[in-house]
């Protein structure tokens, strides 16, 4: 009995070894995918993709939907109310999805030097520690690792991961994430990264003390890392000394809406003279 | 049978925490139903039952989500088999119980996804993963439990989901 208790330990122990070097070698520093996790999302990602229109389609429609309640001639006038109130809810999400899109040929008109291209979230992560989102575009379509992706309003994040047809993005609000950004009128450098605080999901870091930060001022891209330069990133809400009282640190105000991502755009190249 | 169907619920709960639950934030964070069905699955069958589900739908998470393959599987593990220690102490026909469980079972089970977060070397301030993620589930998990635990029940005593 004591042997046999003995081996269920061990049998555990080395499960937990296990998953602990699993966690270790299977964090974001990969460079790729192998080619069952690549397959398996791309499977996997089409469902989500069905998934969520529907839940669009859904949402939209329930949001119209009227409820009231009726007896006798009424009823029937009520029951048609109802089914074209929903009608209604699926069209408005179609006109929405509309104006979205072309807002974001509206940018790629108005933004001649990025080449990009249009792509859908069809996921989350289905956690709450970590913010990232797939969407419908993998290498088939040109999509690269650390590849900028935005919105018309401001940056969203950047590529992590590749597969045939989908890939991963980190958003700027998760915390792993870290981005090279500045003040837009002083030029003052900082460190954008993402917080775990739904009201304020980002910071900027390591802004000298005596920096003129204020409310209202715009954070963008410094160019420094991953990112094209300018690109805005969010405003300045209040200010901080920062751990050690030898910086400063600014809560931001996203420009970007990430809980509501639906199109994004990845920044497939910056073209010269652009 | 309840094989099958447990199969379907977790696979159910992991499709809708990827996809259509975005819509139901509230104060930042998404319901984890896979950690209420673990939950309600260790209380009704006991630690070792528990164990294993939490084992089988923390790896299925962990392959869902691609990264740090082991994290959702090693604490879904160490929750199942705690909660299921509440097996025989607790008196499991109660959804206001087992809404103060699932609150617990949350703090306790976010409290172990943050050490080994930290242990991955990501660096989160516990009053930020406290206040901003923790307590919040805490709470919007037992709010799914008080909801869901009575048709989960009758299911787990009468129904599909019944023992053996």
């Amino acid at each position: 009995m004591k042997r046999l208790r003995l081996k269920g330990v061990l049998a555990a122990a080395i499960v937990v070894l296990l998953l602990l070097g699993m966690m270790h070698i299977t964090g974001l520093e990969r460079d790729e995918l192998t080619v069952l996790e690549a397959g398996l999302r791309d499977g996997v990602g089409f469902v989500q993709g069905t998934v969520m229109q529907v839940g669009y389609q859904l949402r939209e429609g329930f949001r119209h939907l009227v409820h009231f309640g009726g007896t006798g001639d009424t009823e029937e006038l009520r029951r048609q109310v109802r089914e074209l109130e929903a009608e209604i809810g699926v069209l408005r999400e179609y006109q929405l999805q509309n104006e979205r899109l072309r807002q974001l040929l509206d940018y790629r008109e108005t933004n001649p030097g990025f080449d990009v291209l249009v792509a859908e979230v069809v996921a989350r992560d289905p956690g709450n520690w970590f913010s990232i989102v797939k969407v419908n575009r993998g290498v088939n379509q040109g999509v690269r690792r650390d590849q900028a992706v935005i919105l018309p309003a401001g940056l969203v994040g950047r590529v992590i991961f590749v597969a045939p047809n989908t890939a991963d993005v980190l958003l700027i609000t998760d915390p792993r994430s870290g981005v090279g950004a500045m003040l837009q009128d002083s030029r003052t450098p900082g460190v954008v990264k993402g917080v775990l605080d739904s009201a304020r999901p980002l910071t900027m870091s390591y802004l000298t003390k005596e920096a003129a930060v204020e409310p209202g001022q715009l954070v963008v891209t410094s160019g420094l890392g991953l990112f094209p330069k300018g690109i805005p990133v969010g405003r300045v809400v209040a200010m901080h000394k920062g751990a050690a009282g030898l910086t400063m640190t600014a809560d931001l105000e996203p420009l970007v809406g990430f809980d509501h991502l639906e199109e994004i755009l990845i920044i497939l190249d910056s073209l010269p003279g652009g | 049978m309840r094989i099958l169907v447990l199969a379907l619920l977790l696979g159910l709960a992991l499709l809708l925490e990827s996809t259509v639950l975005q819509f139901v934030l509230v104060a930042g964070v998404k319901p984890d139903l896979v950690l209420v069905l673990v939950v309600f699955y260790a209380i009704t069958n006991g630690p070792r039952e528990g164990a294993f589900l939490g084992f089988m739908g923390g790896l299925a998470q962990d392959f869902l989500s691609g990264y740090y393959l082991g994290l959702n599987a090693l604490s879904f593990t160490v929750i199942g088999y705690l909660v299921g220690l509440g097996h025989t102490r607790l008196f499991k026909e109660s959804p206001f119980i087992l809404a103060g469980v699932a609150f617990l079972a949350t703090v306790a089970f976010e409290g172990v996804k943050y050490l080994l977060i930290l242990g991955l070397g990501i660096a989160v301030p516990p009053g930020e993963a406290l206040w901003g993620l923790i307590l919040p589930l805490g709470v919007y998990n037992s709010a799914v439990a008080l909801l869901f635990y009575r048709r989960y029940y009758l299911s787990a005593t009468r129904g599909l989901l019944r023992s053996p």
